[in-house]
C-alpha cells in the first residue's frame, strides 16, 4: 500500500499496476532528482516573478511619467542614488543575471541534503571557475 | 520599438527553450540586421535573453525532473574551464577558421543525429551517473547511463573555447555531445544544456552589467519576451515527441552550418 501512495504522489497518473522491479529503482531515482528539484523551482520561481515585477513596474513608470528612455544600467553601488524606471529596470535585471548562481546554490543544498559531498564538490568547483572567469574578465 | 522586441523575444525564448540552445545564436543577428542596435549592446541583452530562457524553461524542467544536474555541472566545469583558457586557443586559430571548420562540422552532427532512437524508453541503463525520468509524452519511465564520460568532459571542455571565441553560448554544441557522444536522451539533453546555457551567460552577463554595456530598452522587452516564450517553449519540449524535437535540432544546425559558412567566407 506505501509503494501505491509513494509513486501515486510523485508521478501523478501512473498506473502503479505495472511497476516493475526495474522501475521501482527508477522511480526511487526519481524521487531523490525531485528532491533537488523542487528546491531549484521554487528559487527559479521566485526569481522569475520578482523579476518580472521589476521589468513590468518599470515600464508602466516609463510610460506614465513620459521618462526619458535611459539607456544604460545603474551599477549596483550607484543604485541607492537613482529611482524611478531606471532603478526597477536595473534591479530586476541583477535578480535575473544571478538566478543562475541561485540555483548552483539551490543544487547544493539540494545534494548536501542528500549527503553526495562529491557534488556538492563539484558545484563549488562551478562557481570557483565562474568566479575566477568574473575576476579575469 | 518596446512591444516589437517583446513579441520577437516570445519567438526567440519558445525556439531557446524548445532546442536546449539558448537563443543567443538568433538574438544577436536579429538586432543588429532589423534593429541597428550596436554589437556590444545586443550581445549585453542576447546574455539576458539566454539567461531569461535558462531560468524560465529551468523552472518547467525542473517540475518534470528531467534535467540531469549531476551531468551538467560535470560538463559545466568542463565547458567554463574551457572558456576561461579561450586566449590560448585565439593565439592558433582565427574566428574565421573557426567558422570554417563549424560550417564543415555541423552537417556531419547533423547526419550523426539520425542515429539517435525516435523511443527513448528503450535505452540500457548503463555507463556512469545512472538516472530515470517519466517522459510525459508517453508517460513512460525513461531509465538511462551517460556513456563516454571521459571523452564527453573533454569534448565540452573544446566546445567551450571555442564557443568563446565564436560569441556563441554553446547550446548548440552541448546537445549533440550529450546526446549523441553520451547517449543521454534528447529530451533530458535539451533540459540540462538549458541548464548549463544559463551558467555560462550569467558569467558574462556579469561582466557586462560592470562595464554598463547592458541598454535596459533593448535588454528588458527581450527579458520579458523571452520569460513568456521559453515557458511555451519549454512545455511544448517536454510533451513532444522526440523525433520531432531531433528533426528541429537537424534543421537549426543545417542553419547554423550554412550561417558559419557565409561568415567564414565573408570574413
Amino acid at each position: 500500500m506505501r509503494r501505491q501512495i509513494d509513486y501515486a504522489r510523485l508521478i501523478p497518473g501512473i498506473d502503479v499496476a505495472e511497476i516493475s522491479e526495474e522501475d521501482e529503482a527508477a522511480l526511487r531515482t526519481i524521487a531523490s532528482t525531485r528532491q533537488i528539484d523542487r528546491i531549484v523551482q521554487r528559487l527559479l520561481m521566485v526569481t522569475l516573478v520578482v523579476s518580472a515585477i521589476l521589468f513590468i513596474a518599470g515600464a508602466i513608470w516609463q510610460v506614465v511619467a513620459h521618462l526619458p528612455p535611459v539607456h544604460h544600467v545603474t551599477q549596483i553601488a550607484d543604485l541607492t542614488h537613482t529611482n524611478g524606471p531606471d532603478l526597477l529596470f536595473s534591479l530586476g535585471l541583477i535578480v535575473l543575471i544571478v538566478s543562475p548562481i541561485l540555483r548552483l546554490i539551490g543544487v547544493a543544498v539540494g545534494l548536501a541534503q542528500q549527503g553526495d559531498w562529491a557534488f556538492v564538490g563539484v558545484t563549488a568547483l562551478v562557481l570557483a571557475v565562474m568566479l575566477a572567469s568574473l575576476w579575469i574578465g | 520599438m518596446f512591444i516589437i522586441l517583446f513579441l520577437i523575444a516570445i519567438a526567440v525564448g519558445a525556439l531557446g527553450a524548445l532546442l536546449g540552445i539558448g537563443g543567443g545564436i538568433i538574438t544577436v543577428p536579429l538586432l543588429t540586421v532589423l534593429f541597428h542596435i550596436p554589437i556590444k549592446a545586443a550581445i549585453g541583452a542576447s546574455l539576458i535573453s539566454v539567461i531569461a530562457t535558462s531560468t524560465a524553461a529551468g523552472a518547467v524542467y525542473a517540475g518534470q525532473s528531467l534535467t540531469h544536474t549531476r551531468l551538467g555541472m560535470v560538463l559545466a566545469v568542463g565547458t567554463t574551464l574551457g572558456a576561461l583558457t579561450g586566449g590560448l586557443t585565439a593565439a592558433f586559430l582565427s574566428p574565421r577558421v573557426l567558422q570554417g571548420m563549424f560550417a564543415v562540422l555541423l552537417p556531419f552532427v547533423m547526419f550523426s543525429m539520425r542515429q539517435l532512437p525516435s523511443d527513448e524508453a528503450a535505452r540500457p541503463a548503463l555507463g556512469a551517473l545512472n538516472t530515470a525520468y517519466m517522459d510525459p509524452f508517453t508517460g513512460r519511465v525513461v531509465r538511462y547511463g551517460v556513456r563516454r564520460l571521459p571523452l564527453g568532459w573533454s569534448t565540452a571542455f573544446i566546445a567551450g573555447n571555442l564557443s568563446g571565441l565564436l560569441g556563441v553560448g554553446g547550446g548548440f554544441i552541448n546537445v549533440p555531445i550529450m546526446s549523441v557522444v553520451m547517449g543521454v536522451p534528447l529530451k533530458a539533453t535539451i533540459a540540462t544544456s538549458n541548464f548549463m546555457v544559463g551558467m555560462t551567460a550569467a558569467t558574462s552577463a556579469l561582466v557586462y552589467y560592470a562595464k554598463g554595456l547592458i541598454d535596459p530598452q533593448v535588454a528588458v522587452p527581450i527579458a520579458l519576451g523571452v520569460l513568456v516564450g521559453a515557458q511555451l517553449g519549454s512545455w511544448f519540449g517536454t510533451r513532444a515527441r522526440s523525433l520531432t524535437l531531433k528533426r528541429l535540432f537537424q534543421i537549426l544546425l543545417l542553419i547554423l552550418a550554412i550561417q558559419m559558412a557565409w561568415k567564414a567566407i565573408t570574413g
